[in-house]
């Protein structure tokens, strides 16, 4: 009795471990089938290629709805806003044919094209465009909107927004801002999002894929590509992918730009992605609010002006690049450079170790002990920078500046940990900081000290009463010109300014290149500077990608 | 009987319990903030509009209050709702909780299995050819951590063999309604073959330690003299002791798993429990994760409630512990 059940055991043991490996074979086999079925459609498939694969990195948030933080560059895709960027950086029209503005600033008119539609076949009206500005203004968390007073609607398809002071930046936002349907919006719009971009999204899984279709009722230049496939994959797993055949656009970090995949090539896009370091610009012992937070700020080193511009001029930029970038990058003395808005005699000959040194020696920093750090009062030129340790490009640069600078006499003591520590110790120490957009108003936001307390604005505390009557008044321009002209004087008017040869709050060092491993086949048509974010700024142009066989 | 299964829902309730308000405790002392991982680094939110922010998410009591509010709707089977997906924590959970089983499943039964053979294989071939390869496998992959393995799995199998998909656990640019049961076992595979590998190591150098000390025992010298052959050795002795410790080991790698999955489904963009965890956890969707952490630790529970009863049910000598 006792032997037979062993037996029966064994048996059933045998039989599972049978199943299980049959199963495992099977599957191998059936899916390899598969493949090769695919390999031969798409070889005898029309010659127009209607669809792309892109592995572009993960979607960080906003999930298509503006509130969420679904803007800035992503939005060209899916949504359509009033105002568009061309490839020079000009504002042209999209929902809006055109945009007048009254002599005071005050006073925004926008006459809206008839012809636009929703992906559900409804019409876009001023109805919602109203609605998409009043709720963001609402809300108040993505987008600043508290300067505009009303938003209305007037007849002819209109949309009339009245400010209470001008506003020169806003101009952009209006390029920002998605417009979404008022009778199809709520919490869960993200689920579904019905929008009047080229593109509709057709499924979402979250951390696997987007997929996107032709929105049959956009009105403008119709895509070449019905469909975009978005895979949501790591860096590593991207580029196996490009290697595999299976994407035709991948994102590349700086660190993979060696990397050869037969029938791609690699594309560079000059960026104003830049990076540089923030100094706290005040002594310590003060404190301030950092995203709703009360915070210590201050520090007794940084906040010496010698210190600041003795790295603005002694930092050797182009090895920097070279370290941090692989060379994938160019060189920043201001977080615009090259835009219409930029102050150019902010250019330095950096990597000047000897006029560095004398900075240091007129502002009072001697080495008396022969330490090879200077000092000044009995305190040395030593200091903490944070950088986030998630972020590659940020460590190194980090640990590269703390060694030239040892080169000028000063001792850096590098510290990587997560945003949510840097936002609450990050006011007493430098830390690795970022920027840059297509507009100036960040220039405003981390330099002016009325935008101070706000959000993460103005992390050095900086205050200069003349920088902030300049980037008031470029604030309240009521055109471009006007506006740029005060954008460059607080940069530096030949006395003083926020940029590297002035006050240097951040001392910026360098810019990104945006990397991209593309087929042979694709013509990405001509990008514009890209900003800030690297995953969507590609997409501005869209409608302009061809794919030659 | 029926006083053992309530002994045991009561020490599962506990828990539970325990476990909530250890995870509300690690979060508040966290230095992470969602309000910034919402907010993120862009925005120039003013203090006001925090403040009213903080009131929506319910992140400006306390945290005892959190908890409190937390546990009350939970009582009525409410998990609360996702901060960052805006939707029903319940929904998401089940959703991403199918895929993350079949993954930990089939990944625990093939090493199980597979370790266990390799292990007692081992053990009888001691000192052979065999044993040392199975010795230097086990130790090379016990040393070798998951993400990297499914980066090896994913060059080999999915880059130079082109056998499997890269990634995801549907094909590329394919609608939900039109995706194949064996698409989704084709991209199944390289996942599950990943978390299985590494599992097998421990098994294997376990069983084949016990097995060892099994075949040292006076019995089998015994058996030997008797004239049994080694398969004989196996079935009629060596099985019982060995599954046991084998079992059980096998069962406290429940928790290990859940943490190999969360790297598994990252490398291979495997929409699971695990990655699920991860983004939320980053993000300071403390609902989300309160409620996968109760899920998975209530998953990992009923994997030790199994494994004693099937102690009980081979080895008649534990029936008598509670």
């Amino acid at each position: 009795m006792k032997a037979k059940r062993t037996k029966f055991i064994k048996n059933r043991t045998f039989s599972i471990i049978t199943l299980g490996l049959s199963l495992i074979l099977l599957a191998g086999c059936g899916t390899g089938s598969q493949k090769s079925e695919n390999v031969l459609d798409s070889q005898s498939s029309i010659p127009v290629k209607e669809d792309l694969v892109l592995a572009i990195g993960k979607l960080d948030g906003g999930q298509f709805d503006p509130k969420k933080g679904w803007g800035m560059t992503q939005i060209r895709l899916t949504h359509s806003s009033l105002l568009a960027i061309d490839s020079d950086l000009n504002f042209i029209g999209d929902l809006a044919t055109s945009y007048t503005v009254s002599e005071d600033g005050l006073n925004w008119t926008f006459p809206l094209r008839d012809d636009a539609k929703f992906s559900n076949g409804e019409p876009v009206t001023a109805d919602d465009v109203k609605f998409t500005y009043e709720m963001l203004k609402e809300d108040g968390i993505k987008f600043d909107l508290t300067f505009v007073k009303t938003i209305e609607v007037t007849e002819g398809n209109t949309i009339v927004i009245t400010l209470n002071e001008p506003r020169s930046t806003f101009v952009s936002q209006l390029t920002e801002i998605g417009i979404v349907p008022k009778d199809h919006y709520n919490d869960q719009y993200s689920q579904n999002p019905i929008s009047s971009g080229p593109y509709k999204v057709v499924q979402y899984d979250d951390g696997q894929q987007i997929i996107m279709e032709y929105n049959p009722y956009w009105y403008g230049t119709e895509p070449q590509f019905k469909k975009l496939t978005f895979l949501l994959l790591d860096e590593d797993a991207a580029l196996a992918a490009a290697k595999s055949g299976e994407a035709d656009i991948v994102y590349v970090p700086p660190t993979f730009a060696e990397q050869r995949v037969e029938g791609m090539t690699l594309r560079t896009y000059e960026s104003i992605d830049s990076r540089g370091i923030m100094f706290p610009t005040q002594p310590s012992g003060g404190s301030s609010m950092t995203n709703g937070e009360e915070v210590e700020s201050g520090n007794d080193v940084t906040s010496d002006l010698a210190i600041r511009q003795a790295l603005n001029i002694g930092l050797n930029r182009q090895e920097l690049l070279d370290i941090v970038l692989n060379g994938h990058g160019q060189k920043a003395y201001c977080l615009c450079d090259d835009l219409p808005w930029f102050n150019e005699e902010t250019v330095v000959e950096d990597g000047n170790i000897e006029t560095a040194r004398q900075i240091l020696a007129d502002g009072g920093w001697v080495d008396s002990n022969q330490d090879g750090i200077v000092e000044k009062d009995g305190r040395n030129a030593e200091f903490d920078m944070f950088f986030s340790s998630n972020d590659q490009l940020r460590s190194d640069l980090s640990l590269a500046v703390a060694d030239q600078a040892r080169d000028l006499g000063m001792k850096i003591n590098t510290i990587g940990t997560t945003w949510d520590d840097i936002y609450l110790k990050g006011k007493t120490a430098a830390v690795a900081w970022g920027g840059g957009r297509h507009h100036p108003y960040q220039l405003y936001t981390m330099n002016s000290s009325k935008a101070s307390n706000k959000g993460i604005n103005n992390m050095s505390n900086y205050h200069n009463d003349k920088v902030n009557e300049y980037l008031d008044l470029a604030l309240t321009a009521s055109s471009q010109e006007e506006a740029n002209k005060y954008w460059k004087l607080a940069q530096w008017d030949g006395e003083t300014g926020f940029s590297g040869i002035g006050d240097a709050p951040i001392v910026w060092l360098l810019r990104v290149d945006h990397l991209y491993l593309a087929n042979d086949k694709l013509d990405l048509g001509k990008q514009p500077i890209h900003s800030h974010g690297h995953e969507w700024a590609l997409f501005g142009n869209i409608t302009e990608w061809t794919w030659s066989n | 009987m029926t006083k053992r299964i309530i002994i045991r829902l009561i020490r599962a309730l506990t828990l539970l319990f325990g476990l909530s308000i250890l995870t509300f405790t690690l979060i508040h002392l966290s230095p992470m903030d969602p309000i910034n991982a919402y907010i993120g680094g862009d925005s120039s939110a003013s203090p006001e509009q925090i403040e009213k922010f903080k009131e929506y998410w319910g992140v400006d009591k306390s945290p005892v209050e959190q908890y409190i509010s937390w546990a009350g709707a939970l009582l009525h089977g409410d998990f609360g709702t996702s901060k960052l997906f805006r939707s029903p924590v319940m929904d998401i959970i089940q959703s991403r909780f199918l895929t993350s089983v079949a993954l930990m499943g089939t990944a625990w039964i093939v090493s199980g299995v597979i370790g266990y053979i390799l292990g007692v294989t081992a053990a009888m071939k001691r000192g052979k050819l065999t044993d040392t390869i199975i010795k230097w496998y086990s130790y090379t992959l016990v040393s070798t951590p998951i993400f990297w393995m499914g980066l090896i799995l994913l060059i080999i199998f999915a880059v130079w063999l082109q056998w499997f998909p890269v990634g995801l656990a549907v094909p590329i640019g394919v609608l939900e309604s039109e995706v194949r049961f064996i698409d989704r076992v084709h991209h199944f595979v390289l996942p599950a073959l990943t978390l299985s590998i590494l599992g097998v190591a421990n098994v294997a150098m376990h069983t084949r330690e016990k097995m060892i000390d099994i075949l040292n025992t006076e019995y089998i010298i015994f058996a030997m003299a008797r004239g049994e052959s080694k398969w004989q050795i196996f079935i009629n002795h060596g099985f019982r002791n060995s599954i046991i410790p084998a079992m059980s080991l096998q069962f406290a790698y429940f928790g290990e798993l859940f943490g190999g999955s969360m790297l598994a489904e990252q490398v291979f963009a495997y929409p699971g429990l695990g990655s699920t965890l991860t983004h939320a956890g980053l993000k300071g969707d403390l609902p989300l994760m309160v409620g996968i952490i109760l899920i998975s630790s209530l998953f990992v529970f009923a994997g030790n409630l199994i494994a004693d009863l099937l102690n009980k049910v081979v080895d008649p000598r534990m029936r008598r512990v509670v």
